[in-house]
């Protein structure tokens, strides 16, 4: 084995005599590094560039203190040791399509050592076969980053070590190969362009960082991550492309432009005892698609918390749907006014605590599950339309439907404890209709109308509240029974008695306001479902 | 390399094959079973986390 380094000290070919010396420095002259040398580019080679006019083929390649450009166009070099194979240099620049094809086919370690070179700078690495352990040092950068032949899915199979790599490019994992478990961080951070992440089936116990500002960063098949690990969006498009990633928590809690492109995929949560969603700060998210994110959590003890966006930093528009469809442990949401789309518990056996979500999609709970009691309200809020479903659970917290446009439909008989508040703001709360709905209180806020139906016209539910006085204003009672015990006064002009009401008192001779109302209300009747 | 995409019980997954990777229906078929079965397997019953360093 001999060592070449570059002397030139200006632009020349990398397949010339006249670039190489066998000493770091020294006179030029000796041969293009081969297969059986290492080529070193350093402090004394200059800063001029070398053109691969040849793809060659040497033992390891160092550039530490390199100061020139190396220009690869369609070249490439592959490196065929093993150890530390190569060095790069933040100082050098590449052009062209830089690529290093790593082809020792050993079990023998081998590292690289790109250094943090920029995104322009950094170079694709191919590992195109071995069994042994492939390190990159860690907190360094490539371009892409391929595990395979280049042209099977098949290439490395040995273990990629417990690094921390930033990746710029693609990433490809080749079947066969195996990702040591481990804290250590794959960072993708290209600011441009769709780039691919290819796992192969391999499982990546290891947390994920997606950080590019302006880049998306695209699976080809699924993610799997283990349930300690975190898989966080801070800046670009997270594409999953239709596919499942799988991760221990989520988190994209800043301000940044970022999106969550679900299109037909879906992240499953797999971690216990920790806050298995963190966003509070939905400032600057958006998603694509249809968002699915399921928490299979299967714990028996230990407590997950969701902490999606505050209602203060997003809107319905950016809400998710969330789907607790495993687990007996406990489940808490984020004390303060958190924003979800559907809110599903549908295999979920475990405790829901008591906290304050706004939903704007569907509700379910399920008979399996215990419902926690408290002081904070959840409040309904769609703007379209959406369904609750109780399973026969009460409901020991107060409830508000606050949905300007919005239809709630109760898919069964709503329970609330005997303290408990309904409140009616905005919408149209359709209760199931031949059903006894019960509420510690129930009230209206605000002037704007609102709408008390059953959801089969013509046959109606009932409301019970076992004393006190109900006094509404702004609403409109249609198919209701109202019992228990309370005096339910809707003598107010502002209510309208709609038909097929019992119970309820309304004025006897309504205002001139009130039958145009009346009236309206046969072409405003709202949907039901 | 050909694609296939495939859904088992909502997991979403994809094989990657050769152009001529010679396999038949059923192979392919048992190899997406295994793929989610060893999917399912995973989350379902993680195995103890040992971060090597």
């Amino acid at each position: 084995m001999a060592a070449r380094f570059w002397v030139t000290g200006g632009t020349g070919n990398w397949n010339s005599t006249t670039n190489w010396s066998a000493t770091t420095g020294g006179a030029s002259g000796a041969s293009v590094p081969s297969t059986s040398d290492t080529a070193a580019f350093d402090a004394s080679s200059g800063s001029g560039t070398i053109t691969l006019d040849i793809s060659p083929t040497i033992q390891t390649l160092t550039c530490t203190g390199f100061t020139g450009t190396l220009a690869f166009g369609t070249n490439t070099i592959s490196l065929n040791s093993t150890g530390t194979i190569f060095t790069g240099a933040t100082t050098m620049t590449v052009t062209g399509t830089p690529q290093i094809i790593c082809t020792n086919s050993s079990a023998t370690l081998r590292t690289i050592t790109p250094t943090a070179v920029t995104e322009a700078n950094s170079i694709s690495f191919r590992v195109s076969a071995g069994t042994g352990s492939f390190a990159i040092t860690s907190s360094q950068s490539v371009r892409n980053l391929d595990f395979t032949d280049g042209t099977n899915p098949t290439g490395f199979s040995g273990s990629f070590s417990n690094n921390s790599p930033i990746i710029y490019g693609d990433l490809k994992a080749s079947t066969g190969m195996s990702v040591i478990a481990g804290t250590g961080v794959f960072t993708f951070a290209a600011t441009s362009g769709t780039k691919t992440i290819t796992t192969a089936a391999v499982v990546f116990d290891r947390p994920f960082t997606f950080n590019g500002v302006g880049g998306t960063f695209q699976l080809q098949d699924a993610l799997t991550s283990g349930a300690t690990r975190s898989c966080t969006l801070t800046n670009g498009t997270l594409d999953l492309n239709g596919y499942t990633l799988t991760t221990g928590q989520f988190s994209s809690n800043n301000s940044n432009t970022r999106v969550l492109a679900f299109g037909t995929g879906k992240i499953v949560l797999t971690g216990t005892g920790a806050t298995v969603w963190s966003a509070a700060t939905g400032t600057g998210f958006t998603y694509t698609g249809t968002s699915r994110i399921e928490a299979l959590g299967p714990a028996t003890s230990g407590t997950r918390t969701f902490n999606p966006s505050t209602t203060g930093t997003s809107t319905e528009a950016t809400a998710l749907n969330f789907y607790i469809n495993g687990g007996s442990d406990t489940v808490t949401f984020t004390a303060t006014s958190r924003r979800v789309n559907i809110l599903d518990f549908t295999g979920f056996t475990g405790t829901f605590t008591n906290s304050s979500p706004t939903v704007h999609g569907n509700y379910i709970l399920v008979s399996g599950m215990i419902v926690g009691s408290g002081t904070e309200t959840t409040t309904f809020a769609t703007t379209t339309s959406q369904t609750i479903t109780t399973a026969g659970q009460t409901l020991d917290f107060p409830i508000t439907f606050n949905g300007v446009g919005g239809t709630f439909s109760c898919q069964d008989a709503l329970t609330l404890g005997s303290t408990q508040a309904l409140t009616m703001t905005n919408g149209t709360l359709q209760l199931k209709s031949g059903t006894t709905n019960t509420v510690g209180s129930f009230a209206t806020t605000g002037t704007n109308g609102k709408y008390l139906l059953s959801t089969t016209f013509g046959t109606a539910a009932t409301i019970s509240q076992a004393s006190g006085t109900v006094t509404v204003d702004y609403l409109t009672v249609q198919d209701s029974i109202a019992t228990g015990g309370a005096v339910f006064d809707a003598l107010a002009i502002t209510n309208v008695d709609a038909g097929n009401n019992t119970g309820w008192l309304f004025s006897t001779t309504p205002s001139i306001g009130n039958e145009i109302t009346m009236r309206l209300r046969s072409f405003t009747q709202p949907r039901r479902f | 390399m050909i694609k296939i995409d495939f859904i088992i019980n909502g997991f979403s997954d994809c094989l990657h094959l050769a152009d001529d990777h010679g396999l038949t229906d059923s192979e392919i078929e048992a190899m997406k079973q295994a793929r989610y079965d060893k999917w399912y397997e995973y989350v379902t019953n993680p195995p103890p986390v040992v971060d090597e360093e």
